[in-house]
């Protein structure tokens, strides 16, 4: 299989996000190492030579820099078609060239179109020697060579797309798509998160995808193409990552104001620390330990929060936005927005609007006091 | 000589365009309505260019915030809908009403007064689009409008706009599409066989027969929205039985045969061009036209392609790869068939030529990252993605928009008489080709990093800050070339060189006529020969009777409007077609339309039954038949000098064409509205869902059998009206009449006592759209054969023969009409009991 040509682990931890730890203490805490975006300053050319150097950069965002054997697979047919394809321009353009600087000895009438303004207009003009190209040349070249070439691409389409079809999975995610975020649940063992989906490297899992609202596409370049999450019915993809590491994902069907901030993040775990994290993230969240997270917490069922946000073994059970609990693991906000620190949170809440503008969360009026006193009982839930 | 001078003075009198206000109005000539459209389609395709470099600005860097998300998703929503709906098509329908009947031999296309009507109601739809920027409730639902974020529940009356504005243009273009196939069809220079006809018809020949389909399908689902919207039917509710993927399926239908409703045209340009600086004829004639046949055919069936990712079975989807595919070769034959006219023949790299050369640049590699696209693992990743976006610009850029300003090159001395400035096209040339592939190259490359489509911003850890910075550049320069175009036709309209009638030597008849041409365009109607009749000029070709003919018809008729009707296939004359002349009826017609469309929009449906009105009015003052115009004709004595009938019936008629276009339409229309009825069946679990009974099949069968039984009769009074008998032809008629109007009665009946509204489930609202489908189309058959009885207990016996035609069509229209309605009803009433 060519995806055997990307051997599993080794260099590759992390792509497709900024994100740092691929060895967290425990599961539920590889949040708090990842954090701290870093920014690379990336001053990119157009041209092939860069996409090709592309290929080589690491830790970014991009279908040809798999992390798993789909993506991997979907990769090398990309890198074949790049290469018949630039082949067939290359030689139709020297055709073409050729076909216009190449002149017959006769050709040579040289006028111009003031000249034949001037001149009588309806004289027809000297005629060029009949084409030494004919229909022969016209079929072997428009049709025959490209029907031989396309049957290659369609045998290798076809055998890619079984190659991709889903493979046995011991794991089974389900992901909701909202306007604009996401929504995941583990149906096994009960635990709904958001903006990220946590899976075991080195295995594929079975991705149940729906959407609440309008349609929505989950796309994770580096791990397998995007399959749309619809309201109507429920569409199967899969996912595996050859290693740990961290993908950014996001949606790719154009689903209203805010479309264009609709990320999550895609955690692959070792599986004993995949199975560790599940462990904890069906316990329940702390009891608040400290007076302001206590206060927090009072802001928090007091000033409606609770209405949308569920938080699991407490009274909140709305489920119109993201499921809060063991908040504070989350790698970011507001569905990758923002990496997840009390600052940004902070900023989110007292102005919801402001970083994602469009999006549904609504302005609550908190004091000072009652903004910190929130924020820490969110990031104290862990 | 004098009286040859007054003769030439009369004719042009007779054509000369309307001039002042409120003249213009009324105006139904091709060639001032086709400028008309390339000059409208050419401020829109302004007006879009500058939403385009808008939202670049807002790309340049990560994080900007120069633009909201709210007015980035309006502007590539109104970008996309007015590049496509509001410039390429438009800009290529009035070019072909303007090049057409030059370019064949006839002296206007065949319906003046349809064309007119198609102009104001694309210019009205155009401005109920940006109207909404005026209430503030801007479309942003994307130019595709998926549902179900298009419906009520998620966008508000900004998406009516869309929906409403664009079925205005679709109406339009559906005009265009009937007349640029009639005009074809009927209206080419004696000798101009379908072997000879320059490849520009062809191209447009069949992209007129894709229009009635396509279309129609596009017209039909935006209605069936429309519903959704205003009327809480459930079409695309998946709540209550209906489906989202049913608008996929519909609108990509529409969209696919869409890309080459432009494109075909833009190849016609290219095979016009290319031969004419080759100086010799297009090599692989037949192949090119072969390859539009088969573009044309198989770009009905390449839908799935943009739904690759919506979950369908993978092996349907492979399918889908395949035909794509196919497309490949058809475009690939074409390619090389230019290539080998081109082929050592030494051309003078005028700017039409070089645009041509760019087009095969970006064409090609536009067609290319098609072949990738195609490719469905492929596609998984980069669907939807900016590598999308780079793919479909170089096609409709590169495939379109080159072509069509290569075609203003080209032609613009044919329609002012005035050269464009070489140096300004040199410019123009190299900024928009450099321009354009800076814009677009880097954003195959964003897409293969994971950029989506449609984002107002992109964060700035996906480090794409470098290739959008080029892209927005590029656009500048892309937006300064095509500036430097426009500014060159304005200027060029004065201070251009004098053109002559032939600058750029080519072959086909536009370049025998003067530059500008006379508004007759052509005086005497040219004899054909050959592929490339204005190099071989070649009369002796021709027989007796064509020659005779030609000579009678120079320069006549001197007093009314008229052209000559050719025969379909071998182009041997047939008769001559009495056209109308200016009138405000078309003008007052759109407006009707556009009323009744704002009302819906307004949801004032008091405004829209008043507009509906009006065009009923309008539309029967239109054809009602003119006894004017048969004493006229009679009068002239010209077909007794030609031996042509100047009154043509049946095949001969360009009305009786546009009817068979008009049953096209209304069919295409039924066979959307079956496929949706199906579509929502197969993914139903139950069928009538939600409770409904099995519809009571007892009075729709009395309806419908009257109805199939009123036809063989009217087929029977229109075989007694060839033989002169006038009381059995009424009496057949008659059948019609009363049939219809029994049908017509028991539908309403059948429609008032049902025990469900539409809006219960979308097995409700097909139940009753189709329903009303079929009465309406019954409705305007009946009132047709009103007319007729009216018609037939007026006239003498005598005048018997001159109201052939309107009783054909009658009959036409009503075969059709009693054929859907049959249809709908085996759907409605047999198929839930027998499949």
């Amino acid at each position: 299989m060519w995806h055997r040509r990307f051997p599993a682990g080794s260099e590759r931890s992390e792509r497709g996000s900024p994100a740092q730890s691929a060895t967290p203490t425990s599961g539920r805490r590889h949040g708090i190492a990842a954090r701290g975006l870093r920014a690379r300053g990336f001053s990119g050319l157009a041209g092939l030579a860069i996409l090709a150097a592309g290929c080589h950069a690491d830790n970014r965002q991009s279908m040809l820099h798999p992390g798993g054997s789909a993506a991997a697979e979907i990769a090398w047919l990309t890198w074949f078609l790049i290469a018949v394809c630039g082949g067939v321009f290359v030689a139709v353009m020297a055709l073409t060239a050729a076909a216009v600087w190449r002149r017959s000895e006769t050709a040579d009438a040289g006028e111009s179109a003031e000249s034949a303004a001037d001149s009588e207009s309806r004289k027809p003009p000297p005629a060029s020697p009949v084409s030494p190209l004919g229909a022969g040349f016209i079929i072997v070249a428009g049709a025959v060579i490209p029907a031989l070439i396309l049957t290659v691409i369609l045998v290798l389409s076809v055998k890619a797309q079984v190659a991709l079809a889903p493979p046995e999975s011991d794991i089974t995610i389900r992901v909701v798509g909202h306007q604009f975020w996401w929504e995941v649940e583990y149906p096994e063992t009960g635990i709904v998160t958001a903006n990220e989906l946590i899976i075991p490297a080195g295995e594929p899992v079975r991705l149940e995808l729906s959407a609440a609202d309008v349609i929505h596409s989950l796309w994770a370049p580096n791990l397998n193409g995007k399959t749309d999450l619809l309201p109507d019915k429920v569409n199967i993809a899969w996912l595996e990552s050859d290693s740990p590491g961290v993908y950014r994902a996001q949606c790719a069907e154009y689903c209203g104001v805010q479309h264009a901030l609709m990320a999550l993040r895609i955690v692959a775990l070792p599986r004993d620390e995949y199975d560790a994290w599940s462990e904890t993230s069906q316990a329940s969240d702390p009891e608040p330990a400290t007076e302001p997270q206590r206060r927090g917490r009072d802001v928090y069922f007091r000033t409606g929060c609770h209405n949308c946000h569920a938080i699991a073994h407490t009274a909140a059970t709305g489920r119109r936005g993201p499921d809060l609990t063991h908040f504070g693991s989350r790698l970011t906000i507001a569905a990758g927005v923002v990496p997840n620190t009390p600052e940004n949170l902070r900023e989110w809440i007292a102005n919801p609007q402001g970083m994602k503008p469009g999006n549904l969360m609504p302005h609550t009026e908190l004091t000072r006091d009652e903004l910190d006193a929130l924020v820490d009982y969110l990031m104290s839930l862990d | 000589m004098a009286s040859a001078w007054d003769a030439l003075e009369r004719l042009e009198r007779t054509w000369s365009p309307a001039r002042g206000f409120p003249n213009v109005l009324a105006e139904v000539n091709n060639q001032p309505l086709g400028r008309r459209y390339m000059l409208t389609a050419l401020t829109f395709f302004l007006i879009g260019g500058v939403l385009a470099i808008l939202m670049r600005v807002q790309l340049a860097v990560s994080e900007n915030t120069f633009l909201g998300p709210q007015a980035f998703n309006e502007l590539f929503t109104m970008h996309g809908s007015t590049m496509m709906f509001l410039f390429a098509v438009p800009f290529l329908e009035g070019l072909a009403l303007y090049v057409l009947p030059m370019m064949i031999g006839a002296r206007d296309v065949a319906f003046p007064r349809l064309t007119a009507y198609g102009y104001w109601v694309y210019v009205f739809g155009g401005l109920v689009f940006y109207a909404s920027y005026l209430i503030g409730a801007v479309p942003d639902a994307g130019w595709f409008g998926y549902t179900p974020l298009s419906t009520q529940r998620f966008t508000g009356v900004s998406t009516d706009f869309w929906l409403l504005g664009l079925s205005l243009v679709e109406v339009a273009g559906l005009t265009a599409g009937v007349e640029i196939v009639v005009t074809i069809l009927k209206f080419r220079a004696p000798g101009m066989t379908l072997a000879r006809m320059p490849l520009f018809a062809w191209a447009l020949l069949i992209v007129g027969i894709m229009i009635l389909f396509a279309f129609t399908v596009l017209l039909t689902a935006t209605l069936l929205l429309e519903c959704d919207r205003a009327l809480e039917t459930r079409f695309f509710d998946a709540d209550r039985g209906g489906s989202n993927l049913l608008w996929q399926h519909l609108f990509w239908f529409f969209g696919h045969p869409e890309v080459y409703i432009m494109f075909l045209p833009a190849t016609g340009i290219i095979s016009m061009i290319v031969p004419t600086f080759a100086r010799r004829p297009a090599v692989g004639y037949s192949l090119i036209v072969v390859a539009l046949m088969v573009t044309g055919f198989v770009s009905f069936g390449l839908w799935v392609h943009h739904m690759f990712t919506a979950g369908l079975p993978s092996l349907s989807k492979s399918f889908f790869t395949a035909s794509s595919l196919m497309i490949a070769i058809a475009s690939g034959v074409q390619v090389f068939a230019w290539i080998a006219t081109l082929w050592g023949s030494g051309p003078r790299l005028a700017t039409p030529l070089l645009y041509v050369l760019g087009f095969l640049f970006l064409f090609v590699l536009g067609g290319l990252t098609g072949v990738m696209v195609a490719v469905v693992p492929f596609d998984l990743q980069v669907h939807d993605s900016y590598f999308i976006v780079a793919h479909f610009h170089y096609v409709l850029i590169g495939g379109v928009l080159f072509p069509i300003l290569g075609g203003i090159c080209y032609w613009y001395p044919k329609v002012t008489g005035r050269l464009l400035s070489r140096r300004l096209g040199l410019w123009s040339w190299g900024l928009t080709f450099l321009g354009f592939n800076a814009t677009f190259f880097p954003m195959h490359i964003m897409g293969f990093l994971g950029l989506p489509r449609r984002v107002y911003t992109y964060q700035r850890d996906l480090q794409l800050d470098g290739y959008n910075l080029v892209s927005t550049a590029g656009a500048f320069v892309l937006g300064l070339g095509s500036l430097l175009l426009l500014i060159d036709v304005v200027i060029s309209r004065r201070r251009g060189r004098l053109a002559g009638d032939s600058p750029w030597g080519g072959d086909s008849l536009e370049w025998t006529v003067t530059s500008p041409p006379p508004p007759y365009t052509h005086h005497t109607f040219p004899i054909v020969a050959s592929r490339t009749p204005a190099w071989a000029p070649s009369d002796d070709a021709a027989d007796e009777r064509t020659k005779r003919i030609v000579e009678e018809l120079a320069g006549e008729p001197r007093d009314w409007r008229a052209t000559l009707v050719t025969d379909a296939v071998d182009a041997s004359p047939q008769a001559i077609q009495y056209l109308p002349g200016s009138t405000y009826l078309p003008f007052w017609t759109a407006v009707a339309s556009m009323t009744a469309a704002i009302g819906i929009l307004s949801r004032a449906y008091i405004l829209s039954a008043f507009g509906g009105a009006a065009t009923i009015i309008a539309l029967v003052l239109w054809l009602r038949p003119k006894q004017r115009i048969v004493r006229l004709l009679r009068r002239s004595g010209l077909a007794e000098r030609t031996g042509l009938t100047v009154f043509p019936t049946g095949t001969l008629s360009t009305a009786w064409w546009g009817t068979l276009g008009l049953t096209t339409i209304a069919g295409s229309s039924v066979g959307a509205l079956l496929y949706s009825y199906f579509y929502i069946r197969l993914f139903s679990e139950q069928w009538p869902q939600g409770g409904i009974g099995l519809p009571d099949w007892r009075l729709a069968t009395l309806a419908i059998g009257l109805l199939t039984t009123s036809v063989p009769a009217v087929g029977w009074g229109l075989r007694q009206l060839r033989r002169g008998r006038r009381w059995p032809t009424k009496a057949g008629f008659s059948a019609g009449l009363v049939g219809g109007g029994a049908y017509v009665v028991l539908q309403l009946v059948e429609l008032s006592r049902l025990g469900f509204s539409p809006s219960e489930s979308a097995y409700a609202s097909l139940f009753y759209v189709l329903n009303v489908a079929a009465l309406l189309l019954a409705a305007t058959g009946w009132a047709l054969h009103l007319a007729v009885q009216i018609r037939l207990w007026r006239i003498a016996d005598e005048a018997l023969p001159e109201a052939t035609l309107q009783l054909e069509i009658a009959a036409l229209y009503w075969t059709f009409a009693a054929a859907a309605g049959l249809a709908l009803y085996a759907t409605l009433y047999l198929s839930p009991r027998i499949l």
